[in-house]
């Protein structure tokens, strides 16, 4: 290596006596260290999640798994009991009970359409068909009504004629 | 074991590699340099060509075959990226004699680390005036401190060649020399 030293003495010198040339002051450790950072990346930290001996990762890996499958599995569950009300028919069937903030929510989901089809089949079977049927009873009280009236009035009038006359 | 065997043992040892490679630029940096520096003539463009031999060297350590000494395989590189940057560039290093050689003179002149007085001068522009075979046989030879073996593996000449051009060079370098003192 001294002998290394003394020859890049020699070869600057022998570069800048015979030729004129010269350099920067410190280039060539500038340059070394310019050449170095272009070359060698610096190494990033490895990170593995296997630093842990087998005998810890495997059941802990497992238990992860398992876990996570037991989430997936609850929430699939819920899902199914917490049928949301889509359509109207779904509403008629609604316990009283259930008119929770949920119902509520799950109302909000149903769509203009279905809610106007909803209310035209209740106001036609609430109302309209009600309605007519009261009107019938009505009118068949006020018929009978007329009815049995009127064979009074003519019992009467037969059994008053009779004795008038007959007596 | 050889120095230079450990070396290239080491710098195709992925795990070794890096240092190995920093201590191949203390010992070779200084000398590619020069020998970079004289065909391109300007110091940037010098530094330029060192980078780029030093990151080729790094990236095909793995494939050098060893059928010539580190030493050669490296100056090889170094003469080839220099010739490479200089037709990149179109750069002229060397006139002739019917040539305005003002060129090469002006590159020379206009760098900030040339220093040179006149008779400094005088010997860059007796050396540019000569062929481009002599010129790097005898800035191999004189300067570089290259065998005519090591030179003949670099230039792809053969040997006997080549000293027939440095004895040449030589001979013409005395003669103008002597004629302007």
């Amino acid at each position: 290596m001294k002998k290394s030293n003394q020859h890049k003495a020699d070869i600057s010198r022998l570069h800048k006596d015979k030729l004129g040339m010269a350099v920067p002051e410190d280039f060539f450790a500038k340059s070394k260290a310019n050449i170095l950072n272009k070359v060698i990346k610096p190494e990033k930290p490895k990170q593995s999640i296997f630093w842990l001996k087998p005998i810890i990762a495997y059941p802990m890996a497992a238990s992860i798994i398992l876990a996570i499958a037991l989430i997936f599995w609850m929430q699939n569950n819920n899902t199914k009991n917490n049928n949301q009300i889509t359509n109207t028919e779904n509403i008629e069937l609604w316990n009283s009970d259930s008119l929770d903030s949920d119902f509520l929510i799950s109302s909000l989901m149903i769509s203009d359409t279905e809610m106007d089809n909803y209310l035209d089949r209740y106001i036609l079977n609430k109302i309209v068909i009600e309605t007519e049927l009261y009107e019938q009873q009505l009118e068949n009280i006020f018929i009978n009504s007329v009815l049995i009236e009127d064979s009074l009035i003519n019992n009467y009038i037969d059994k008053s004629l009779i004795e008038n006359i007959v007596l | 074991m050889n120095q230079e065997v450990v070396l290239i043992k080491n710098l195709k040892n992925p795990k070794l590699k890096n240092k190995a490679f920093k201590d191949l630029l203390d010992i070779y940096q200084e000398r590619l340099y020069w020998h970079i520096r004289k065909i391109v003539i300007t110091h940037d463009n010098a530094n330029d060509v060192l980078q780029e031999t030093f990151i080729r060297i790094f990236n095909g350590i793995n494939n050098f075959k060893e059928k010539s000494s580190l030493h050669t395989w490296m100056y090889r590189i170094a003469y080839n990226e220099s010739i490479r940057f200089l037709d990149k560039n179109k750069i002229k290093t060397s006139v002739s004699i019917n040539q305005d050689n003002n060129a090469y003179l002006k590159n020379l002149t206009q760098d900030i680390f040339f220093n040179g007085n006149e008779l400094q001068l005088k010997l860059n522009e007796i050396i540019s005036e000569l062929s481009s075979k002599q010129q790097r046989v005898f800035q191999m030879k004189y300067f570089d401190d290259l065998s005519f073996h090591q030179i003949s593996d670099i230039l792809n000449i053969s040997e006997n060649t080549l000293k027939s051009s440095y004895y040449s060079a030589v001979k013409t370098i005395e003669d103008k020399i002597l004629a302007t003192c």
